[in-house]
């Protein structure tokens, strides 16, 4: 496997299962630290080089995360940090791809784990859909694995010692990316955020912190990590999710009991550019992807394969493009090839019968 | 007004800080203000107010501000440093700088106590250390209560932790 492969094949940890839910994928990241070196933030080109080869030779023998590929983010072509970046597989920090940051990938994508980012180690299990029971075990047993072979920063009193205090203790984040289009159509969104942040979790964009909720696809998240068991945190973090998820499913209800034309018009004006258009930027063809999901959801344009729109929205990003046509292109021409393939894609894979606007 | 640090100076670098609802004030002399960390070219960041706690302010009447923190014996970091980018430089920080950690992971985790995962290895490591640490603690007892018995008792349960702990780090 290289990273072309990755560039044209769908992102396995994104892929929704064909069913309306609206949770995309879970993910949990564990943040470790070598015992006897600096964190990366202080540690010079030589030492940060020796703990990624180190690390590195004990990742690449665990069973745990075999069969893995292993990269030098450093030796890796600019494109090519992008497609890691844009499947959710390195941060945009190791996007810089800084001499001695490195990652290993299992290559179903469902572990991946950065060395030397903010810590020596961001380990990471992906999931599609809400499955953060399986992501933790995935995770768990790496950690567990890797243990055994080196020393970790840990103190009985303070648990897992991280660069930032905001991650000691468990080191863990998890997160569930979800859709939640119906929500944000009947004004929701913001007071749920709201209501999320007072009970120690964070809702974030597509991209983490500090990003605007592009596609209606947002990432909540536990923010605590210390006095609190991990287990603890997932259940929690899950039941809200299935809390979120059933407002999402009315608020869908509503929409369409209230307002059906709306709902119909937006998913049809969405298929209409989409399978029209000749120029398509990259955040227009995530909201009107998201426009078209929520149609699907509700059984409008049946014809249409939820399976393609979710790939699209990983396929059609910038580096993948590149990527997947092997070449440098200028915006204009990225969003020219964006246009051919949504277009392409939705033909090939859809009904040949138009949108039926009497759907429900 | 003098500085409340050297309570000698005059105080010419005012703080007003809102911890927990409750508001402090702090009166500094520009070297102590500078000595712990603090400087009018770097105004104070959004890490320090999280992270507030550092610089302990005058409570009740009689002063008692908190000696500005050594850099870390390890790497070097100081706490001004960790002030700015809110990253330690290496795990001994977390020791170093250990005055400054309750309020503020009380304050970014509402608790001060993992509770989570303990690594076998490393959870076997800490437990061992514990151990030789009481152990020591107790043969300095005995000794000086001249209770040799009980001290040869001690020292023999000692050397088979530190053999241990020894074959530990040799792993």
């Amino acid at each position: 496997m290289n990273i072309h492969d990755l560039a044209t094949r769908p992102s396995p940890s994104q892929r929704t299962r064909d069913d309306a839910s609206p949770v995309v994928s879970s993910r949990i990241r564990l943040a470790r630290n070598l015992r006897d070196h600096p964190f990366p933030g202080r540690a010079g080109e030589a030492e940060r080089t020796a703990v990624w080869e180190n690390l590195r030779d004990h990742l690449l023998d665990l069973s745990e995360c075999a069969p893995a590929l292993a990269l030098a983010l450093d030796g890796v072509r600019d494109l090519d940090r992008m497609i890691l970046f844009e499947r959710h597989l390195i941060s945009r920090e190791q996007a810089e791809g800084r001499a001695g940051s490195g990652l290993v990938l299992r290559t179903d994508e469902q572990v991946a784990l950065m060395v030397n980012e903010e810590d020596h180690l961001r380990m990471q299990a992906l999931r599609p859909g809400l499955d953060l029971a399986g992501a933790w075990q995935d995770l768990d047993a790496v950690d567990s694995a890797l243990e055994a072979r080196v020393r970790f920063a840990f103190s009985a009193r303070l648990g897992y010692l991280t660069a930032c205090p905001t991650n000691v203790g468990t080191g863990m984040r998890a997160s569930v990316m979800l859709h939640l289009p119906g929500l944000a159509l009947i004004g929701e969104v913001g007071p749920i955020i709201n209501g999320l942040g007072k009970i120690g979790l964070a809702v974030r964009g597509l991209w983490g912190e500090g990003t605007e909720a592009t596609g209606h696809l947002y990432q909540i998240s536990n923010q605590i990590t210390l006095g609190v068991r991990e287990t603890e945190v997932l259940d929690r973090l899950e039941a809200i999710v299935r809390e979120v998820v059933e407002h999402e499913i009315n608020a869908r209800q509503r929409l369409t009991d209230s307002q059906p034309s709306v709902v119909e018009d937006r998913a049809g004006r969405a298929w209409g550019i989409l399978t029209r258009a000749r120029i398509l930027p990259s955040q227009e063809a995530l909201d009107l992807l998201s426009a078209l999901r929520l149609g699907l959801d509700l059984g409008i344009l049946p014809q249409v394969s939820r399976k393609a729109v979710d790939e699209l929205m990983v396929l059609t990003q910038p580096a993948h493009l590149q990527v997947r046509f092997q070449a440098v292109l200028s915006p204009r021409e990225r969003d020219e090839r964006r246009a051919d393939l949504v277009r392409q894609r939705l033909q090939e894979t859809s009904e040949p019968s138009p949108p039926r606007k009497d759907a429900r | 007004m003098k500085c409340d640090q050297c309570q000698n100076a005059e105080a010419t670098i005012h703080l007003t800080q809102v911890v927990e609802q409750e508001v402090r004030k702090l009166h500094l002399c520009p070297a102590c203000a500078k000595a712990s960390g603090l400087s009018l070219d770097d105004p104070v960041s959004a890490a320090d107010v999280l992270m507030a706690g550092g610089l302990t302010p005058a409570a009740g009447p009689a002063p008692k501000v908190a000696v500005p923190s050594r850099p870390c014996p390890s790497c070097g970091t100081t706490l001004a440093q960790f002030r700015k980018t809110g990253r330690f430089g290496c795990a001994a920080c977390y020791d170093a700088f250990r005055q400054e950690l309750p309020r503020m992971l009380r304050s970014m985790h509402r608790h001060d106590r993992h509770v989570g995962k303990v690594p076998g290895r490393e959870g076997e490591f800490v437990r061992l250390s514990a151990d030789q640490d009481r152990l020591a603690r107790e043969l300095k007892a005995a000794v000086a209560r001249e209770d040799y018995l009980e001290a040869a008792r001690i020292r023999d349960s000692l050397r088979d932790v530190e053999s241990r702990l020894t074959h530990f780090s040799a792993s």
